[in-house]
């Protein structure tokens, strides 16, 4: 009895056949991948001759007859439309350029549902330091509901096999990336798409609190009272191969899919994270050396989630974590104070519902200031092939859809509703810059679309959700074949 | 479910064809019954092969985007010459290369389309159940007690069993065990965890009512109060508990109330008095109610289709407010028309008239728009946002809507007399935000002449799944009985409690619990999940 | 005849072994009894044989409701006190990835299947909860899980042995096999040689109940 209770006894002390652990460990450790940060780091030094897209989202209709599209007055009168009743602009707030054929306005007035906030915008600074880059296309979206069109606007309504452009690009760009489609946003723009042969490391990440996110991406950075990283490591090794390999809960139920990727994501997954020391390198605090600058640029992150998405877009673009992210204002309210001192009005652009000059003026501002702050950033970054992270960029306003044209007897505050009519913003040294891709009416203030391949306006044309994602595309340098019935957007590229 | 998803799958494919008809490409038109027919010739023991329309998600995305097998066919197409022989060349394929052949989804009622890594052959353990299952603790030949109790403890409870606990219940005789997880789940469903707000039903609830809370008035309101949606959360979950018939959710003529507390409650009312906190635009309306704040006469309401905040947070400014239609006839009956799901064709009697300029006559939009339509029409009685008073519309002067903002309503110096005034002094020419008016559509016309001149001919009765309906009551209790809706309850617990789709081992017990849902349980939830936990789905490991 | 004594000695010592064997692991998995012909209606296990796959591998991830409560009671922690981070609880964080909605941000419906950072967010919780329960156990109140463990011994004792039952019964449900033993206590070996002296016992206490809190077994079911 005592000998084989002895024998038991140094049973249990060397623990498990040696072959059973080594399996067990290895099949814990590995296993069948759809997503395989092994082979990510194989590919690592596949490519290194990316492009980064930034979806800048304009939530609840940013109106391109408010910012660079915008129709005068007199233009409106010469054409035999009338002044009084379409959303036209007086001189004194419109603002041309004689070497763009975009326009700026500078509205000036107040919300006074928001506590009488005073806007002040000023959108002629923007194009005139980056009209060069700036291009805009006019488009006709297909749904008045807001996150069904923003969906739409960033998959050209099911365009390529219900892909994200998000993760067309991630797709593209993205192998050997840590994390390479960042969702910072909000609504329809940082929804999954749909295709289920999508590779599982261009599924986008979602990031709901960016101040803080970071940390979520070790098991132990940040807290001070773990144990150290060797005990740590033993432990984690002692619990796979130990506790959980032998288990008879693992050893049944280890065909599971949710097992097998709980797995892989909390050794190789977690391994890779720790190894790009990616909660250190993201975390936005002067801890963080990548930060500091950032936390300058962008100094009200604490309570502005706005800009607290900007500093991390770009780290993680500069750090080589991603290729594509995708941020914007939210449909709540962001106030440093009370209504008065409104930076973010609650449901965004489409607040214009209440106020429509000022709200999109107070948009508009608010993302023109951002994507200038990160552009200038973006500039300042060698990318590692030579040439600034900014190079390689392209920023995509995508927004819902537009606000309607009409304003009643000539009022500087209306109302205004959902409109399918519109055009949106895109800028990137790899677009056709300084350029107006379309026409509008100025009877109607419609506007129109254009020939794909010249880029003259044609009124006989709108621009569908799938051309304009197919472009986008095209100008990253991504085949579009997979893209139905879309031309060759090649108006859209850089000559 | 075999037979349904077959079944469905046939008529995608026949509606995949006719989309690509009606987009004009260059290419004979394909979607008839005869090319539906040929599907069923190539595979004659696919169920569901007969009359219906398709889904068109066998071939598409969206249209008019194609999937792998939509991909598959239209090449096939090319080859072949014919709709026939390329439907045959393509049957024995694996289009979405998930391991199993294209004919073979057809037959289980899997989508031919989208792969699913669950048809892989798995690694084979290939011994007896019995002897699988000796040495794991675990019945691996069906249903498993311990497993299934402790389980029922994490899902219906919120917490996993004590030691103690789970030692005792391992050592009671086989039908006391039964009982034992019976009665758990019954006392776990009265719980906060289950029923309270915050709780599983009501997230369960979220998905349905898609709140925004900076619109919501009343309780935890927001900073422009338009509507408060916890009147619906609490209509959904009422009917969801208890001895509650769960179709009441798109019949009730009533609503619910709700008392926090140790133990929360639900009880039906006829009216909910306006709120005090934060009544926003609703106070207006209110006024004219009997100071309400659910503006719907008894006889028009149809559960959550017909509430403040369908109509204020969903409908909003729209005059056909389609959104709405889709939006219920997705999270209640499953069918996403945004993804081509539920195109029912109307019958060759319905005529789709672009009543309010949108352009939907339009060939490439008329294919989703006879279905959206004619399913919105008995909606259009039910107003939104929209606030007309002798012509004028209230939102322009001055962006009403606006004037909520911080939550008590700052009406225009001219409104506030008139509104004083009362509603008899507008003959009809009234329309106020979330009100049901006969009138609507008239009044919109007036006001919407130079943008949507047609809209006073919109007919109030539509069309839901393929059967007329002249109202929206009309409308609810035709989808509160459908298959669809008792399949998307199910579903909605079988995500919840069992966390995969069914599959070929499960789809049995699937489809058994949707018909007794109809039938045994006679529609209440309460008995399903008591179903549903006996069942091997949910207790064989 | 010595000799013919000594095999069947032999043979009576292989079968006390074998069955020892057998008792042993009968043991570690509390007195199971012993096993009986299966039947499709009731089965329980044998001890013996392999375990075995289901095919079935029916798997969900506790989210964070039900990851909260069970890692509050099995640490006797208050349920909004596991963790703490940037001044509020920590789970708040991580309530995407670990299952939650939050309508604020228009996120409905929530995950059924496990993201990749779903998994590190459990084990961050998890850490800072172990944390929490050590340092009021070693702090000199009344120790709820980590009972007489002595601060600098590097001896696997009995206390550490109650220790690793209570983790076992409060996470688990379960007591620990023989295996789950050895694994903590080559854990204590490998802590006792990594840390000096009087931190020993608390840092096995946090490495151990970590292993078990994050043990698959722990957060999926």
């Amino acid at each position: 009895m005592s000998r084989s209770k002895k024998n038991s006894k140094n049973h249990k002390r060397s623990g498990l056949d040696r072959r059973e652990v080594l399996t067990q460990g290895l099949i814990l450790a590995m296993g069948p991948l759809l997503w395989s940060p092994r082979r990510l780091l194989a590919a690592e030094t596949a490519t290194d001759d990316r492009r980064f897209l930034i979806v800048m989202h304009g939530s609840g209709g940013a109106s391109i007859i408010d910012s660079f599209m915008a129709l005068s007055s007199n233009e409106v009168r010469s054409a035999g439309g009338d002044a009084n009743q379409l959303n036209c602009y007086e001189p004194a707030q419109l603002v041309s350029f004689s070497d763009s054929p975009l326009r700026a306005v500078n509205y000036q007035g107040t919300i006074a549902v928001l506590g009488n906030l005073k806007v002040q915008g000023a959108q002629d600074a923007f194009v005139r330091k980056h009209k060069q880059d700036m291009m805009v296309v006019t488009t006709e979206s297909t749904s008045v509901t807001h996150t069904t069109a923003q969906k739409r606007s960033v998959t050209g309504n099911e365009a390529w096999s219900g892909r994200t452009i998000q993760e067309v690009v991630a797709a593209s760009y993205g192998k050997g990336l840590p994390l390479a489609n960042l969702l910072l946003g909000q609504g329809g723009f940082v929804e999954h798409g749909i295709d289920s042969s999508l590779p599982g490391f261009a599924k986008g990440i979602l990031v709901n609190e960016p101040a803080t996110w970071s940390k979520g991406l070790s098991s132990a950075y940040g807290i001070d009272e773990a144990p150290s990283e060797e005990v740590m490591a033993v432990a984690r090794e002692i619990r796979d191969q130990m506790l959980d390999a032998p288990s008879a809960f693992y050893r049944t139920f280890k065909e599971s899919p949710v097992m097998r990727d709980w797995i892989r994501a909390r050794s190789d997954t977690r391994d890779l994270f720790e190894r790009s020391k990616l909660a250190a390198g993201l975390d936005i605090s002067s801890g963080n050396a990548n930060a500091i600058e950032l936390m300058r640029v962008f100094p009200d992150y604490t309570w502005d989630p706005y800009e607290a998405q900007a500093i991390l877009a770009c780290m993680a673009i500069t750090q080589g974590t991603t290729c594509t992210v995708t941020l914007g204002p939210s449909f709540t309210v962001v106030s440093k104070g009370g209504l008065s001192e409104t930076r973010n009005p609650p449901i965004g652009f489409d607040f214009s519902h209440a106020s429509h000059r000022g709200v999109q003026s107070l948009m508009w501002t608010r993302m023109l200031s951002i994507t200038d702050r990160m552009i200038g950033f973006l500039k300042s970054k060698e990318y590692p092939r030579g040439g600034s992270y900014w190079d390689r960029s392209l920023a995509y306003f995508a927004t819902d859809f537009g606000r309607s044209k009409i304003r009643p007897g000539a009022a500087d505050v209306f109302a205004s509703g959902h409109h399918l009519n519109n055009g949106v913003l895109v800028i990137s040294p790899m677009a056709n810059g300084n350029k107006v891709l379309g026409g509008i009416d100025p009877k109607t203030a419609l506007t129109y679309g254009f020939d794909p391949a010249s880029g003259r306006p044609d009124t006989g044309r709108k621009t569908e959700e799938k051309d304009l994602f197919a472009g986008l595309l095209q100008a990253m340098n991504i085949n579009t074949s997979a893209v139905h019935g879309a031309p060759d957007m090649r108006a859209m590229r850089r000559r | 479910m075999a037979f349904r998803l077959a079944f469905t799958q046939a008529r995608a494919a026949v509606m995949a064809l006719y989309v690509v008809a009606l987009m004009g490409v260059s290419q004979p038109a394909l979607g008839n019954a005869a090319n539906a027919r040929s599907l069923c010739a190539a595979a004659p023991d696919a169920p569901g092969c007969g009359t219906g329309q398709a889904e068109c998600a066998t071939c598409h995305t969206g249209a008019p985007s194609l999937n792998p097998y939509g991909s598959c066919l239209k090449d096939a197409i090319g080859r072949a010459g014919s709709v026939d022989a390329a439907i045959k060349a393509v049957m024995r394929n694996d289009c979405d290369g998930d391991g199993a052949s294209n004919f073979d989804e057809f037959v289980s009622g899997t989508a031919p389309g989208v792969a699913d890594e669950s048809q892989k052959s798995r690694p084979g353990d290939d011994r007896s159940c019995d002897a699988r299952g000796a040495g794991s603790g675990y019945n691996l030949c069906g249903y498993d007690h311990d497993y299934a109790y402790k389980r029922v403890y994490q899902d219906f409870c919120g917490i996993s069993p004590t030691f103690e606990a789970f030692q005792e219940f391992k050592e009671l005789p086989l039908t006391d065990k039964e009982q034992r997880i019976a009665s758990t789940v019954d006392a776990c469903m009265k719980s906060n965890f289950w029923r309270g707000k915050g709780g599983i039903l009501w997230d369960m609830a979220g998905v349905k009512v898609r709140p925004l809370s900076v619109i919501k008035a009343g309780d935890d309101g927001g900073e422009i109060p338009l509507a408060d949606y916890y009147d619906d959360y609490n209509l959904y979950i009422y009917h969801h508990v208890d001895d509650a018939d769960v179709r009441g959710v798109l019949t009730a003529n009533y609503y619910v109330t709700r008392r926090d507390g140790a133990e929360t409650s639900y009880t039906p009312t006829e009216n909910v008095p306006l709120t005090t906190k934060k009544a926003g635009v609703l106070a207006v309306t209110g006024s004219f109610y009997n100071s309400t704040q659910q503006f719907v006469p008894k006889d028009k309401r149809a559960g959550v289709l017909s509430t403040s905040w369908a109509q204020n947070g969903l409908t909003m400014f729209a005059s056909i407010p389609r959104s709405t239609a889709a939006h219920f006839y997705r999270v209640y009956l499953g069918l996403d028309i945004s993804k081509n799901q539920g195109l029912v064709e109307p019958g060759s009697n319905f005529r789709l008239v672009d009543y309010d300029n949108k352009d939907v006559t339009r060939p490439a939009c008329a294919a989703c728009h006879r279905s959206l339509d004619a399913l919105t029409y008995p909606f259009t009685k039910y107003n939104g946002l929209t606030f007309q008073i002798l012509g004028r519309d209230i939102n322009s002067a001055g962006g009403f809507v606006g004037g909520a903002v911080g939550g008590t309503v700052s009406l225009p110096p001219f409104l506030a007399s008139i509104v004083q005034g009362g509603s008899s002094a507008f003959g009809g020419d009234l329309l106020l935000l979330g009100e049901y008016n006969e009138n609507r559509m008239k009044i919109l016309a007036k006001m919407n002449a130079t943008t949507e001149p047609n809209l006073a001919s919109t007919p109030s009765s539509g069309f839901i799944l393929g059967r007329p309906v002249n109202s929206l009551p009309e409308w609810g209790r035709v989808a509160a009985s459908s298959n669809e809706y008792a399949r998307q309850i199910v579903h909605d617990y079988w995500r919840q409690l069992i966390g995969e789709e069914p599959n070929a081992e499960t789809e049995d017990d699937f489809e058994s619990l949707v018909e007794n849902l109809k039938t045994k349980h006679n529609y209440r939830v309460r008995n399903l999940l008591l179903d549903l936990v006996t069942r091997d789905a949910y207790g064989a490991p | 005849m010595a000799h013919h004594k000594t095999k069947i000695l032999a043979m009576i010592g292989m079968l006390i072994l074998m069955d020892g064997c057998s008792w042993f692991k009968k043991k570690g998995r509390g007195n199971q009894a012993a096993p009986r012909k299966p039947k499709s209606a009731d089965i329980r296990s044998g001890d013996d044989g392999e375990p075995g796959l289901s095919h079935r591998a029916n798997v969900r991830f506790k989210k964070i409701f039900l990851l909260r409560n069970d890692y509050a009671r099995a640490l006797q922690l208050p349920p909004n006190q596991l963790c703490v981070e940037a001044g509020k609880d920590c789970l708040e964080n991580y309530n995407i990835v670990l299952g939650g909605v939050d309508a604020n941000l228009m996120l409905y419906e929530r995950i059924e299947k496990p993201v990749p950072t779903s998994p590190i967010a459990i084990e961050r919780v998890a850490l800072q909860a172990c944390a929490r329960r050590v340092d009021l156990d070693f702090g000199g109140g009344s120790p709820l899980i980590f009972t007489r463990i002595p601060a600098s011994s590097t001896n696997f004792t009995d206390a550490h042995k109650d220790a690793v039952q209570r983790l076992y019964r409060n996470f688990l449900q379960r007591d620990p096999t023989d295996g789950d033993y050895a694994g903590h206590e080559k854990l204590l070996d490998s802590v006792s040689s990594m840390v000096s002296g009087n931190e020993i016992g608390k840092t096995w206490a946090k490495s151990a109940c970590w292993m078990v809190a994050t043990q698959l077994e722990s957060v999926l079911y």
